[in-house]
Parts: C-alpha cells; structure tokens; sequence
C-alpha cells in the first residue's frame, strides 16, 4: 500500500496544475496576458512566479546529487544560480522592464533599431531553450520510473502533454499563477523533509561535521546493500577495509585488479592480493576460445582488504578494481566502507574531485563562478519575465524577492547531500546519487517514510513542469511574436499573434517532447552547461552594454554575442568531445581548465568585441538614442517610460 | 536637446540629455560600487580557502567555516546587499526627478 502514497501526492500536483490551467483561461484572454500577463503582475506573484519557473529538475534533485558526489565544491553551483540575480538586479531589472516589450528579441531589435538582430536573438533564445528543455524532460522521465516503475517514456509525455495544454491554454498569464503555487511546494517540499529526518538522524552539522573530523574515512553502509552487475561492469573498492561482500549468484570475474596502476619500480598487484576468501579459477568460453575466469559459487562470502602498492611504503593502500564476466548480484554488508565514492576529507574540503580535476581549482572555481553568475543573468526564459512587471521600480523589488525566495530554498539541496552520503551511501555504487532527494525520506520508514517520499516526488514533479512551461512560454513567444508576428507577417493582428502562440505551444511542447524521448542516454547535466555559457557570453553583455552604453552599435553587439557566444559552445563542445574520445587531442591542463569552465576568458571576450567594433561602427548609432536611454533609466513618476508594445 | 521638431511635445523632448546623462552616471557608479563589493566577497572566498585553508577549516556553529560561509551565510549577505541597492537606487530617482521637476518649472 505504501507504495501508492507518492503516486497519489504525484497524481494530485498534476491535477492541480491541469485545474489552475484551465481555470485560468477565464482570466487570460488577450495577446498581452499571454505574452507579458498583462504586465499587472504584483511582486509577490511575480516573485513566487520567477522563482517557481527557475527552481527546475537540476536544482531540486541534482544539485542535492552533486553535492552528494562531489561535495564543498558544488555548493558554488547554487550559490551562483541564486547570486546571479543580484547582478540581474544591478543592471538589467529596472532598465530591461522599462523598455516595455514582449519578449528579449524585441530589445534586440527596438533598442538599435535592425531587424537582422532580431533573428540572431530569436535563434539563441530558441537553443537556449531547448538545451534547457531536456534536462527537465529526462528529470520527468527517471523521477517517473523511480517512484511508480514505469517506462522512461511516461514521465516525459506525461509533463510535455501537461504543460503544453497549460501553455496554449493560458500564456504566460496562466502559467503565473501555477508555477507561483509551484513555487511555495517545492520549498515545502525540499525543506520540510529535511526538519523531519533531522529531528530522527542527526543535525546538519554534525553530519558535515564527521566527514571533517575523518578525513580518510569513507561512509559506512548502514544496511546490507543488494546491486546487480552486468557483464563488463567494474566496481572500484574503497581504500580502506575491511570490504565484505556476500555472492548472491554465482560470480564469474574477468579479473580484480590494483585501481591504480603500479608506477615504475613499484610491484603489481596481483588477484589473489586482495581476496581472503575460497575463490577458483575456472575457463570459460569466449568468442576466442577458453580463457581464465575468477569464480565464486553463490552464497560464499569474501572479505577484500586493501594491498600496499609497495611494501616498504605502509600509507600507499591501494583499492582492487573488479571487473565482471557475466551479470552477478552482490550484496554488501552493513558496516563496510561505501563503494564509488572519495574520502570525506576530499569531499569536504575545498577543491576536491570536481573543481580540481585538471590541477588548478582555484581558476575553475573562478571561472565557475563567473559563469553561474552572469550566466543567470542571462537566460531569456528568466529575462522575459521582467516585462510582466507594472514598472521597473516593482522590476527591481521582485528581483529582491527572488533572490530571499530561492536563497533560502537552495540552502536546502546541500543538506540532503550531506545526509545522503552517510544514510544512503549505497547511491554511490550505481552513480545514483541524483535519487537522493527522492530515495532519502524512505529511511524514515514505514507511512511517514512513504508520505515524506511523496512529499518530495510531488516537489521534482512541480520542478519539471513549472520550469518547462517558463520555457514553453519563452520559446513560444519567440515563435509567434518574433518569428510570425515580427518577420513572417508584420501587420497582423494580437489575435492572430495569439493564436499563433497557442498553436507554437503545442508544437514546440512536441518536439520538446520528442528531444526528452531521447534524452534518455544523453549527458544532461553538458546542456544546462551550455544553456549557462552561452547565456553569460552573449545575453549578459548584450543586455550589460545594450543598457548602459549608448554608444553600443547593432553590429558591434551582434558581432559579439555570436562569436563570444559560439567560442565559449565551441569550447565546452570540444571538452566533450575529448571526454568521450572522440576527438584525439591532449591539450595542456590550463588549457583544459579554459575550455571546460570558459566564462573566465569568454565573458570579457565577447564585452571587448562588442566595445571594439561598436567603436569602429560608430556612424551606426540610432539617432534616437538619447530618448532610448531616458527611457531605459528615467524614473516612472515623470511619464517618460513608454512601452515598446503598449498593446495589452 | 535633440535639433529636430520645433517645441516640446513629447516629455522625452523636455529634458536636457545631460539630466539624464547624470542620473545614469550616478546609478551606474552605485551598481558598479555594490557589484564590485559582490565581486571581491564571492572571489574572494576560494582564495582565502587556498591560501589560509587552515583558518577556513575552522569550526563555526559545527561547521568547517568554509562550508559554513558558502552553505549558509552567502544568501543573506546578498539579500542585504540587494535591499540596500534597492534602497539607494529608490532615492537616487526621487532626488532626481526632483530636479527634473524643479527644471520644467522653470521653463
């Protein structure tokens, strides 16, 4: 029975999400509600509203699994999300508000004046979306399968067909008042579990508080542990022992190996250095011949120590690396240090495993930083909500808003990480650590433990959908008001663009749709990457000088943002190349520090080609630009803000 | 003011460029002030945990100060920094449409 009480929770934020939905197409009826919500949205809806659109899948699960993984160092990644706004705040909210269009291309266009401008600005908003798109399908998919066991697909057509009646249903008018509901349960949802499963297990830091005060330990599994191998899986042991493990099946092993090679002068290890328990050797047959397989009948059990590398050296432990033959499930015992993970010293301290992969973390943490920060500021999905403000003064107060909104609920991921690691080590051994936030009330268990774990599935449920229909409303405004309304045929009427907008919700929802089927297999967490990098180094300095320097030329701004823009894409696309081997090239670590973590050097890149070439442009500043710019900062009491669309 | 149309008809037309060249100076100096204090607060950090790791391994409340400071304490610093931005940047448009009130009085 228990396990149907997160299908329900799950069940009833769909359902109120649907019934918002329609409800909601009473009150929005004209092309300004859809596009804008009749620019009448007060701060505090507007602010639950910004903030239920961003919170997404990544923050609500991954981030929480991050911090897990990796530890400290993923803590910059909701600071940054969470920081950003406050750069958003200083330059771009009050100005970005006041010049009063739809959507982030008009900008584009209003505020030099070319149309081409238009069109490039259309083309990143799309990508953008699209690569911020599929991490949420994925997220519905797995969340799906983990609570009800069903097919990868059910999740992803569930939320896409959900949000995109929603959508075409109600614009963005509609999708305020939902993702403001959203909004609030989420944080009740990241943030209640969390009291509860301190009030039984431990407070926050005395959970990071052990790791601190056992730097070479490793988590401990609190249960027996069950995981299943197939054929050619490896499984890396900790550097401590004792590992016991019990062979559920019969365990055929290509070969146990030291995880670190031996370096020269150094002996190599061999199988038998590392078991104590009866193991034989067996042949078997493979596509060429017999060959040697370690065995293990089912029901035996071995205890794995860890080997010194070098007997003269008694701190080089080394850990055994299994490699299986055909599939076998193991169980681990309680009590034995946790598989797949890295010491606690290096998960707790700054600069472990994520930020100092290539040997200089103090530049990838920079560059990090850089990214995430002005990234957010950035992002057009987020950007467009800032014309639904009545005027830039309200702009600014909910910007503030957000910024106590999400504050507060991203100081929560980091605290199921740091529960995770020591309750549900066993997340580690299949790289499972994204599950954490939806696995971990399950330890409660019994009813409380099911309703904890619906509380949070109905929380990654309202992630998913309030942050896809934020996108739907971005990608679909850039349809039917840039593309159809703007380019294709520019005297058509609001209704037409209306109806424009409804029919791009449901075919951009469907091939949303489709690109989260295959998403499946795909490294999702690259695409919010790319969706922050290139936002950072192309949006952000538009917007930046767009704003504030009038001597900024169309050319020059688009120059930038497509060069600055595609160099830093180019860059992280060469990283994952090189990851995953296809491309052959070795480069020097800074170098790969560079290409990985581009903000650093891409962001003052595109500003410095912005500024050259607007400079070399200069005949091409709009005649008007004096007005542009009284507009953009002259405060609202002097009635001299006019909106660029005053329809609506 | 611009050369073209020959009266003021339009309230952009009414003032001089050069009120509202100030008033963007003054609110660019304050965002670039609060910006820059964000900036050495935020790169700072990973600094001072690579050249003192000693003194941020410190425990605050339980917590290594490390993790404390970019855990916990980071959201309310920038909640204040932003509430006082807001705040200036309010005063600073009162105090300037002031003037540009005062201005087309005098006209």
């Amino acid at each position: 029975m228990n396990q149907w009480i997160p299908v329900a929770m799950v069940a009833l934020v769909v359902a109120v999400t649907i019934g918002l939905g329609i409800y909601t197409t009473r009150i929005s009826r004209t092309a300004g509600d859809f596009f804008v919500a009749g620019r009448t949205v007060n701060v505090f809806w507007n602010a639950s509203a910004i903030s239920g659109e961003y919170l997404s899948a990544a923050s609500f699960m991954g981030v929480a699994g991050l911090v897990m993984r990796f530890g400290y160092d993923v803590i910059w990644y909701p600071v940054g999300y969470a920081t950003g706004y406050l750069f958003l705040l200083l330059f771009i909210a009050g100005p970005l508000r006041r010049f009063g269009a739809y959507t982030i291309p008009d900008f584009a266009e209003g505020r030099f004046e070319s149309r081409l401008f238009r069109k490039i600005a259309v083309t990143f908003v799309l990508f953008i979306g699209l690569f911020y798109t599929m991490p949420q399908m994925k997220g519905a998919g797995v969340a799906m399968n983990s609570i009800l066991g069903t097919p990868f697909w059910v999740g992803v057509v569930l939320v896409g067909a959900v949000i995109s009646f929603n959508v075409a249903l109600g614009g963005m008018k509609g999708i305020t008042f939902v993702q403001a509901f959203q909004y609030w349960l989420k944080m009740f949802a990241i943030a209640a579990p969390v009291f509860v499963l301190m009030a039984v297990f431990g407070t926050y830091d005395q959970f990071v508080s052990r790791a601190q005060k056992d730097p070479s330990g490793y988590p401990v599994y609190q249960r027996d542990v069950e995981r299943r191998f197939k054929a050619g899986d490896t499984l890396t042991l900790p550097a401590v022992g004792p590992y016991r493990v019990l062979f559920v099946t019969d365990t055929y092993l290509k070969s146990i190996k030291a995880a670190q090679p031996a370096k020269p002068g150094e002996t190599s290890l061999k199988s038998t250095d590392f078991v104590v328990t009866p193991l034989e050797n067996r042949t078997a047959e493979g596509p060429d011949g017999p060959y040697n397989v370690l065995f293990w009948g089912s029901g035996t059990a071995a205890e794995f120590n860890p080997s010194q590398l070098r007997p003269d050296d008694p701190t080089r432990l080394t850990s055994a690396k299994l490699e299986f033959d055909r599939p076998a499930t193991l169980r681990f015992l309680a009590g034995s240090p946790a598989a797949g993970t890295v010491k606690n010293g290096a998960w707790v301290n700054p600069f472990g495993g994520l930020t100092n992969k290539h040997g200089y973390p103090l530049l990838y943490t920079f560059s990090l930083i850089i990214s995430l920060v002005f990234g957010t500021a950035g992002l057009p999905h987020i950007l467009v909500r800032f014309y639904t403000n009545p005027d830039g003064r309200a702009a600014r107060r909910t910007t503030l808003w957000v910024m106590v909104l999400i504050g507060v609920f991203y100081m929560f991921p980091a605290v199921w990480g740091a529960m995770g690691r020591f309750l549900l080590p066993e997340l580690y051994a299949n790289s499972r650590t994204d599950a954490v936030v939806i696995e971990l009330p399950g330890a409660l268990g019994g009813v409380s433990g099911a309703i904890w774990r619906g509380v949070t599935a109905a929380g990654a449920f309202a992630a998913f959908m309030s942050t896809f229909s934020g996108l739907l409303v971005s990608m679909s405004s850039a349809m039917a008001h840039d593309i159809y309304g703007t380019i294709l045929r520019p005297g058509c009427t609001p209704e037409q663009r209306m109806r424009a907008f409804k029919i791009s919700a449901v075919g951009v929802g469907a091939l949303a749709t489709v690109l989260g089927l295959a998403s499946e297999s795909w490294d999702i967490a690259m695409l919010v990457g790319w969706a922050f990098a290139i936002a950072a180094a192309s949006y952000f300095p538009l917007l930046l000088l767009g704003a504030w320097w009038r001597g900024l030329t169309a050319t020059g701004a688009a120059t930038g943002m497509v060069v600055g823009g595609l160099a830093s894409l180019g860059a992280i696309v060469a990283t994952m190349m090189i990851d995953k081997k296809v491309l052959a090239w070795n480069p020097d670590p800074i170098v790969r520090t560079l290409m990985e973590q581009p903000a650093i050097w891409g962001v003052p890149f595109t500003l410095l080609l912005m500024w050259t070439i607007s400079l070399a442009t200069r005949s091409q500043i709009p005649p008007d630009v004096d007005t542009m710019m009284l507009r953009l900062h002259a405060p609202e009491e002097l009635g001299m803000s006019k909106n660029y669309i005053a329809e609506g | 003011m611009p050369p073209q149309g020959p009266a003021a008809e339009t309230p952009e037309d009414a003032h001089d460029p050069s009120l509202i060249a100030s008033l963007m100076r003054q609110q660019a100096a304050l965002s670039m002030r609060v910006g820059v204090v964000f900036l050495v607060l935020i790169l700072g950090l990973p600094l001072a945990t690579h050249f003192a790791p000693d003194l941020t391994q410190k425990p605050v409340f339980g917590f290594p100060l490390s993790w404390f400071v970019l855990g916990i304490l980071f959201y309310p610093l920038t909640w204040a920094l932003s509430a006082y931005f807001v705040n200036a940047t309010e005063r600073l448009e009162a105090d300037e449409a002031e003037v540009m009130r005062a201005e087309q009085r005098a006209r």
